[in-house]
């Protein structure tokens, strides 16, 4: 059985890094949030703009990846910055339930002194840097790792050869117990009949149609024709011609497995297998709500390239356009060219990027990580009051 | 480059021109019918007029005309099923 050197968790799937997370719970603290940051450089920085004023499932949600991101398996301590106590004390606890150190700061408490509570919060940051940088990796599974699959800026060598082998690594890992997501539902237009049918029961099918038909509906709504120009100039000037082509190129890379669940921003992902997350396309949105649904590492397709990524999750970069890989060679974790350009076989390529993952896995850095192009959002699902 | 072993379409690494003889990834070889850039589709096999056209596994449309092996599958001969 394949394993990695990880940090397992009290409770749920084992960690690949052991961070110490900044949580900004409300936008009152995020540039005092942004000062304790600067004075901690290796933490991870999670600052909600928002906060206050959100009704409904808008309210719901924003609380939910708060705490998805604080007591994620790479989290390993978190140091919680809010407005006021019940805010503070109610995320601290959640928190400590999972066995996570964790110290909370009320600028209710502190007087609304922003300066004296950026102060101690530096202060308490560096004692709980100190704790989770000397906790040691301990031996995990492979199966337990959730992997999620993102592509922005795609390209001919998109649908042609990166995101087919990032299926074929789904299908593997699937294959050995583990589990897989991927998102961004505007990018299956075209193509749900074909993933319908591989639900593995009709419920789960029947909850991805009605996420499915949500998820246009605002489109729609908006007053926007989801299949005008669409394909546009650009992707048939790349060799794409029908919108179920240029789709069937995006979802090949969750592979060829039956899906096992349909879920909503955020969700978790609750078993072994293929899952797909209902989120909006823009990559922020769709890889955080991915993290927070549960996935430790993000593999990330791209044509022209881009240098995003998470900032919990470490996030591979995969390029198989020759141009882009020489043009970047600082961004890009995985070259795929050699198999564009025909020189190698796309499953000859497989290994390497299962090696790839492996390492990642067990610490060492992705380009996003060295690069500090890391960031968590949390999505708005309706105005606030 | 074939990407599903069942597709009916194959996708051009580099511009080829008319003539040349196109070798697949799975050892196949056709000749290319006309000039077509890189990232385009020409047919693998020979595709009847209304047939569905296979890549990724699955259809991405269907033909509006008859198409020989090695030629470019585009626009001016391949429809969407939406």
């Amino acid at each position: 059985m394949a394993t990695f050197q990880g940090y397992p968790r009290a409770s749920g799937r084992p960690g690949i890094r052991n961070h110490l997370v900044i949580l900004s719970m409300c936008g009152l603290n995020a540039p005092g949030a942004r000062r304790v940051a600067a004075a901690l450089p290796e933490a991870v920085l999670i600052s909600s703009p928002y906060g206050r004023g959100h009704v409904g499932p808008d309210k719901v949600f924003h609380r939910h990846m708060l705490k998805a991101f604080s007591t994620h398996p790479n989290t390993g301590a978190v140091l919680i910055l809010a407005p006021d106590d019940g805010l503070c004390d109610a995320m601290v606890k959640d928190v400590a339930d999972t066995g996570r150190a964790v110290v909370g700061f009320s600028l209710q408490r502190w007087g609304e002194d922003g300066n004296r509570m950026t102060a101690d919060a530096i202060a308490a940051g560096r004692r709980l840097w100190a704790q989770v940088q000397a906790e040691p990796r301990a031996t995990c599974q492979m199966r337990d790792i959730v992997i999620a699959a993102e592509c922005g800026h795609s390209d001919a060598s998109s649908g042609i050869v990166t995101n087919p082998l990032v299926g074929d690594l789904f299908d593997h890992h699937i294959a050995n117990g583990g589990a897989g997501v991927f998102a961004e539902t505007r990018e299956w237009l075209g193509c749900e009949p074909g993933l319908y049918a591989r639900c593995a029961t009709p419920e789960i099918a029947s909850r991805l149609k009605e996420l499915v038909e949500a998820r246009h509906a605002i489109s729609i709504g908006a007053g926007e024709d989801i299949h005008a120009g669409n394909p546009g100039p650009q992707n048939n000037a790349g060799g794409i011609t029908t919108l179920e082509e240029k789709s069937l190129g995006a979802i090949c890379k969750g592979g060829n497995g039956q899906i096992m669940g349909a879920l909503g921003e955020g969700e978790a992902i609750t078993g072994p297998g293929l899952y797909l997350m209902d989120t909006p396309t823009l990559s922020s949105e769709s890889i955080s709500s991915m993290v927070a649904g549960g996935a430790q590492i993000v593999c990330f397709t791209t044509g022209h390239g881009n240098p995003y990524g998470s900032a919990i999750a470490p996030t591979i970069k995969l390029t198989g356009n020759p141009e882009t890989a020489a043009r970047l060679p600082d961004q890009i974790d995985f070259d795929a060219s050699d198999v564009f350009r025909g020189r190698r076989e796309r499953l000859a390529a497989l290994p390497d990027l299962v090696t790839l993952v492996g390492n990642i896995c067990g610490g060492v850095q992705t380009a996003v990580e060295r690069n500090r192009e890391g960031d968590e959002v949390i999505s708005r699902l309706g105005p606030s009051v | 480059m074939v990407i599903h072993a069942t597709d009916t379409v194959v996708c051009l690494l580099r511009d080829h021109s008319a003539g040349e003889q196109a070798t697949l990834s799975n050892g196949e070889t056709t000749t290319v019918q006309a000039d077509t850039p890189m990232g385009h589709k020409i047919a693998r096999v020979p595709i009847a007029k209304g047939a569905t056209v296979i890549k990724y596994g699955a259809p991405i449309g269907f033909a509006t005309v008859e198409i020989r092996p090695g030629e470019h599958v585009h626009l001016h001969n391949l429809k969407g099923g939406l």
